[in-house]
């Protein structure tokens, strides 16, 4: 009986991600019907360097929110990041640009070690720790640029160009996302560690009476989230070549954890998958591209973001509550059975 | 009595425990020889669950040592506890319902031989090798919420036994087991024994103390008042030690309740908790429902108050017809105490004034508008029926000692005409002059023709007040005692299983 139950589970989940894929399907035959000018190269483009840029965060979201925590603050991480990195860049143009990528990943590493601080040993809930520390990185990157925006002129070559060149057909910034992506499905899937990032956030008494090191594992989730971030930070700068300092990765957050929860992760931990994000991901990149290219009002694109989030949680709940009743049901069975 | 011979693996010396003013634990002292089954029983409360977790490190000793295989343990770390071989195994599994099996098991593995490298496939066949042992049939890669509690024992068990074992602790572990559940986790335990793993039982069936263990500690609130060799007692025996008073000095509830019937519950169920439960409470009367912890007693107040859902049963009010949702409950006069009072029952961050009226405002305010006057007057009336003990009617309930929030949480319903009072654990975490208020107010509130459904744990409480008990076990009803078939010994039979008044598993 227990088998069956579960390849019922396996096979709701595997709908779930075919699910995601239908809908960007279905929203990709409907604004190319709309507006053909849609499919053109350069929109694609667009499209997907927005994407990649999301994937990165949503990487590390993911892991955060499986662990029942949530990082409201990588909006202002990445723009932290992407303003100290413009900010060498200016002063020395020949620093190597290897060294920026490092120190726009330290800086949002950095940020992200205050918030799993903040979260482990404060014992602040992360909505509020990371709610203070979003407008506080944010009011430092007011402070440490002195409010003077990055031109692109000052901002290297070598940078941009992650945006456009490809080594091998993709440009640089999708490589990246794609590894973020493979690295949160090898680490969440194949390794110990992420078990335990799975096991805090399934059931957090339980990991404790196992003896898993409880703050250890949240601050590395928050670590984790805060290089990507980092790394957001030098993916953005190549995207737009400006970084000003109210615009920088502001409202960053909003898409990162929807496209994360329409992607699958249970917002109260526990479950999720590095697949359903990059999904999530796709699908909010092209709504919110596709929206705009067809000429729908910004306020209207907002709404019908949210209610999209609204809806896939809605789904959830529904699928859960249909599951857990069908496992008493079969267990309750499985028993009189005997 | 001499163990001397037998090399004692965990002695506890002196060990003391406190929650607040109340000592769950009082100079306890317990021994385990590597060779034996160690049984601990007593009634709820006595102090079993709170040893086995000062011994796996979970709760930290106030008093007294602990020392494991001649070191000192009493003040070690949980990590440090279980990496020298302790493990502890709920009655609820502490498991991560939504990893699979086999990540259940590895979770936790440290890598101790730094030359050893972690694999999924040694673990793997690890795993299936111990499953196959134990006789279980399920796949390792099944999530485990997919799988039942005996099952989620087992890959407890099985996590356990990936370490190298020295002592298992299984804290009621056949609470919700059928019986052949029961014989495949007796298998394993005496298995485990004979390789040189010392068992603690934590046991509420006697009749299974008896069959697995070797050697039984008998606590009564939080003292060890025997501790005998399984073969030199009895099952009689071990009850009058757990039940240690004398029985007949305690009196039930002898004013009779009238003829009319007030609640009718027939066939009620709710999947995983409640099940082919009916029962009839009359006018005046006080219906005790004992039974152990997890026997399903506070679901059966919640499904029968409409708060958890059921699959099939009625509830019927003789005086407002059938009772289906929290909404239709209330309006036929039926109240929830509930046994969590801080979560359930109040407003803790909220005055005493305001807590006492929330549920009357239809009594102090006219047209949706509150008449702050009126609600003074009323929680004034209730503060003095009740004896609050406050300094202020503005005080925050959370600033109450346990026995004033439950006289508030009480005092709230009992202002208008409740006809059924559902209630839970009345008495619990309250002192012992409460009690005997709360327990005035519930006999005073019989009289005046309210009915009573009350789950307790407290053996006594039951028992006096009660008109009539229903003893729970298993989501079902046991058996039904009254009058001068009301002991504490034939309630414990009832919920232990060993006798079958009723219908029994």
């Amino acid at each position: 009986m227990a088998v069956k139950v579960n390849s019922k589970i396996s096979y709701i989940f595997k709908k779930r991600e075919f699910g995601i894929f239908l809908f960007i399907l279905i929203l990709l035959a409907i604004f190319g019907s709309i507006e053909p000018r849609f499919f053109r190269s350069e929109n694609l483009n667009a499209i997907l360097s927005s994407v990649g840029i999301l994937m990165v965060v949503g990487a590390g979201q993911t892991l955060v929110i499986v662990t029942r925590n949530i990082d409201l603050s990588v909006g202002s991480t990445l723009g932290m990041a992407a303003m100290v990195m413009g900010m060498v860049a200016r002063s020395r143009p020949d620093f190597p640009i290897i060294g920026l990528i490092l120190i726009a990943m330290v800086v949002g590493g950095i940020c992200g070690l205050i918030n799993g601080f903040l979260v482990s040993f404060g014992m602040i809930p992360s909505i509020i720790a990371t709610l203070g520390t979003l407008a506080i990185f944010r009011g430092a990157v007011f402070l440490v640029s002195d409010n003077v925006q990055i031109d692109p002129e000052d901002v290297p070559k070598d940078i941009i160009s992650l945006a456009t060149t490809s080594p091998i057909g993709i440009p640089w910034l999708l490589i990246f996302a794609l590894l973020a992506i493979v690295l949160v499905w090898f680490v969440s899937s194949q390794t110990l560690l992420g078990k335990r990032i799975y096991a805090i956030g399934s059931n957090p008494e339980g990991a404790i009476s196992r003896g898993l090191s409880f703050n250890k594992i949240t601050i590395m989730v928050f670590v984790f989230i805060g290089v990507l971030a980092g790394l957001g930070g030098v993916l953005y700068t190549a995207r737009y070549a400006t970084i000003n300092p109210a615009d920088v990765g502001r409202g960053l957050e909003f898409d990162v954890i929807s496209a994360v929860v329409i992607g699958g992760t249970n917002i109260f931990g526990g479950s999720g998958t590095a697949l359903g994000t990059a999904l999530g991901c796709i699908l909010i990149g092209i709504l919110s591209n596709g929206l705009t290219v067809v000429g729908v009002s910004p306020f209207w694109k907002a709404c019908a973001t949210g209610f999209l989030i609204l809806l896939a949680v809605a789904i959830d709940n529904l699928v859960r509550r249909r599951q857990e009743e069908n496992f008493l049901l079969a267990i309750r069975n499985q028993r009189v059975a005997k | 009595m001499d163990w001397g011979e037998a090399i004692n693996v965990l002695e506890c010396k002196s060990v003391s425990k406190w929650y607040g003013d109340t000592a769950v634990l009082n100079n306890v002292n317990f021994d385990l020889a590597q060779n034996e089954i160690h049984a601990i029983v007593g009634e709820n409360g006595a102090g079993k669950s709170t040893l086995v977790k000062i011994i796996s490190g979970l709760v930290p000793v106030d008093v007294g040592t602990i020392q494991f295989e001649g070191h000192d343990r009493t003040f070690a770390h949980i990590r440090e506890i279980q990496n020298s071989g302790v493990a502890l195994i709920h009655q609820e599994p502490r498991l991560f319902p939504d990893l699979s099996v086999l990540e259940n098991v590895c979770v936790d593995y440290q890598v101790r031989d730094k030359n050893k490298k972690f694999s999924w496939k040694k673990a793997e066949e690890e795993t299936k090798e111990l499953l196959a042992e134990l006789g279980c049939s399920f796949s390792v890669h099944s999530p485990v919420k997919a799988l039942s509690v005996a099952d989620q024992q087992m890959v407890d068990m099985v996590s356990a036994l990936r370490k190298k074992l020295k002592l298992l602790i299984v804290d009621e572990p056949t609470a919700s087991l059928t019986p052949s559940e029961v014989q495949r986790l007796f298998a394993t335990i005496r298995k485990l024994n004979a390789s040189g793993v010392a068992i603690i039982f934590i046991g509420h069936r006697l009749e299974e103390v008896l069959e697995i263990s070797t050697r039984i500690t008998v606590l009564k609130d939080g003292e060890v008042v025997a501790v005998k060799k399984t073969s030199e007692t009895t099952e009689d025996e071990l009850i009058r030690l757990m039940v240690g008073r004398n029985i007949a000095a305690s009196t039930t509830n002898s004013k009779s309740a009238s003829n009319q019937v007030s609640l009718k519950v027939s066939d009620l169920e709710s999947p995983g908790f409640v099940s082919g439960v009916s029962f009839e409470v009359k006018h005046g009367e006080i219906l005790g429902i004992g039974g152990l912890v997890g026997a399903g007693r506070s679901e059966l107040l919640e499904t029968i108050f409409g708060l958890r859902k059921r699959s099939a049963g009625e509830v019927i009010s003789t005086t407002h017809g059938s009772i289906k949702s929290v909404k239709q409950a209330i309006s036929a006069r039926v109240a929830l105490v509930p046994e969590d009072r801080a979560h359930n029952g109040l407003f803790l961050n909220r005055s005493i004034n305001e807590n006492l009226v929330i549920t009357n405002l239809n009594l102090s305010s006219k047209g949706g508008k509150r008449n702050f006057g009126k609600e003074k007057v009323i929680g004034q009336e209730l503060i003095q029926k009740f004896r609050v003990k406050l300094s202020s009617a503005t005080q925050l309930v959370r600033e109450l000692s346990g026995g004033n929030q439950q006289k508030v949480s009480l005092a709230k319903w009992l202002k208008q005409e409740v006809e059924i009072l559902l209630i839970d654990e009345p008495s619990r975490g309250v002192d012992v002059g409460s009690k005997s208020e709360i327990h005035q107010i519930l006999n005073d509130a019989a009289a005046a023709g309210m009915s009573v459904v009350m789950v307790s744990s407290d053996m006594r409480e039951l028992i006096e007040l009660s008109h009539r008990i229903i003893v729970m076990r298993n989501g079902r009803i046991a058996g039904e005692l009254s009058g001068s078939e009301i002991s504490e010994e034939s309630v414990l039979r009832l919920a232990s299983g060993l006798a079958t008044a009723g219908r029994g598993n």
